[in-house]
């Protein structure tokens, strides 16, 4: 008899693994890989357009970001107040909706409850969330607006004797924004965290019952534990989300940020340096700036969230 | 006691409903309205010209509402088309084979859902 061919123990199709995926990673390179690496690349360079006559691009190093940080004549450093008003309006509106998302997860899958008309709460909190974030601020700008409905309803019924302009002022500004973002987002939040809650076998909760714990009792130590994960998913795709706040102060304020810039987010400030000036090196390194923000912060929640699990 | 905690938590989800339903019943409101009585003030019903106003709006030329929807309905379609068969792709293959950089692509595809896609926009312009 001849020689047996080496039989192989099983065949490899490791090959069309790498065909299946390789589709997403052409696609990522592509249009997020590329447009990131060079907005970093753009943003060592000095470009922008003054009047009529463009300026470079000439390579600057890290001037842009020197500029970006340097104080103005005020004193005040323009990035600084930006990503500080950033934070206030992201605070204003992820902390309530985080919470009113817990509670109502917990109203839904509470079987003490049994909650009614659970299909239509489900349907109308989500209802928001369906629509263009720049249609609801153009919604909400007309509503608010000084010839509009709610300053209507609140003449006749007699609360304010004078037209109410609610967009001169910082405080309703940032909380119509902060209302805005909380509407949108809290639906969602609560699907997911339902999701979270449905996936905690049952049997915990029944035997923690069984012991005698309080309501409150079970919620914190039964069921936050066990939604950690998810909850760490919320805050931070919350996170980015909130860093990344554009259309809805811009189409509310007019992309100016009324009063007094103190609605203005980081990315509002990006969009201006791309207005006439067309200043792409001052845009990357703001960008890149945002970048690695969102990284420290989100690998700091993640951190922070995991660690208190451990505990 | 149930029947308490059951009435407050009522309670809040029927605030939280007229919360997000407020602005859209008063969008629906105003635009059964004519542009005269919309002048006149604040209306909690609404009025008989809902059809007319709708059926203005589809005709004006200088909005052009049709196209502008079909415009959206394309890259809509094109988008969720594209977007669930990569995905779908990408599943499956980690799935269902085994090769060398599976756990790698994994974690690379998580940690991409971290970074910014704004943020690299001035790229696009």
């Amino acid at each position: 008899m001849g020689k047996q061919p080496i039989r192989r123990k099983g065949v490899s199709y490791a090959k069309w693994g790498y065909i299946f995926i390789a589709p997403f990673f052409i696609a990522y390179a592509i249009f997020h890989l590329a447009p990131q690496v060079l907005t970093i690349y753009n943003s060592f360079f000095e470009n922008y357009r003054e009047g009529l006559t463009q300026v470079g691009p000439n390579f600057v190093g890290l001037k842009n970001y020197v500029t970006l940080f340097t104080p103005d004549a005020n004193g005040g450093i323009d990035i600084l107040k930006y990503a500080g008003n950033t934070v206030a309006l992201w605070l204003g509106g992820a902390v309530p909706q985080i919470i009113i998302a817990l509670l109502l997860a917990i109203f839904f899958t509470s079987y003490r409850l049994r909650i009614k008309g659970q299909a239509f709460f489900k349907a109308v909190i989500y209802l928001p969330n369906l629509i263009m974030a720049s249609a609801f601020s153009m919604l909400f700008y007309t509503l608010f607006s000084n010839v509009g409905p709610v300053n209507q309803l609140l003449m006749q019924l007699g609360w304010s004797d004078h037209v109410i302009d609610f967009f001169a002022v910082k405080f309703t500004v940032r909380g119509l924004i902060c209302l805005m973002n909380f509407l949108m987002w809290f639906g969602n939040t609560t699907i997911l965290l339902m999701a979270g809650i449905m996936g905690i076998d049952q049997s915990l909760f029944e035997a923690s019952t069984i012991d005698g714990a309080s309501s409150l009792q079970t919620f914190f130590r039964v069921t936050l534990p066990l939604l950690t994960p998810i909850l760490v998913y919320t805050i931070i795709t919350a996170l980015i989300g909130g860093l990344q706040m554009f259309d809805v102060p811009q189409v509310l304020t007019n992309g100016l940020g009324t009063p007094n810039r103190s609605s203005t987010t980081l990315i509002m400030y990006l969009n201006n340096y791309l207005g006439t000036s067309k200043n792409y090196g001052m845009a990357g390194a703001i960008s890149v700036v945002v970048f690695i923000l969102t990284g420290l912060l989100s690998v700091l929640v993640f951190k922070s969230l995991t660690r208190q699990r451990e505990q | 006691m149930l029947f308490l905690t059951r009435a407050v938590v009522y309670a809040i989800l029927i605030f939280l409903s007229v919360l997000c339903l407020f602005s859209f019943y008063l969008l629906i409101v105003n635009a059964s309205r004519t542009n005269a009585d919309l002048q006149g003030g604040f209306r909690l019903l609404p009025q008989g010209n809902f059809l007319t106003n709708l059926k203005n709006a589809w005709n004006d030329a200088s909005i052009n509402i049709p196209q502008g929807m079909l415009n959206s309905f394309i890259v809509a379609a094109c988008t969720s088309l594209l977007t669930t068969y990569f995905s779908a792709l990408t599943a499956y293959g980690l799935h269902a084979y085994d090769f060398k950089l599976k756990k790698a692509a994994f974690t690379f595809i998580m940690a991409v859902f971290v970074i910014t896609n704004q943020g690299s926009f001035p790229a696009f312009v």
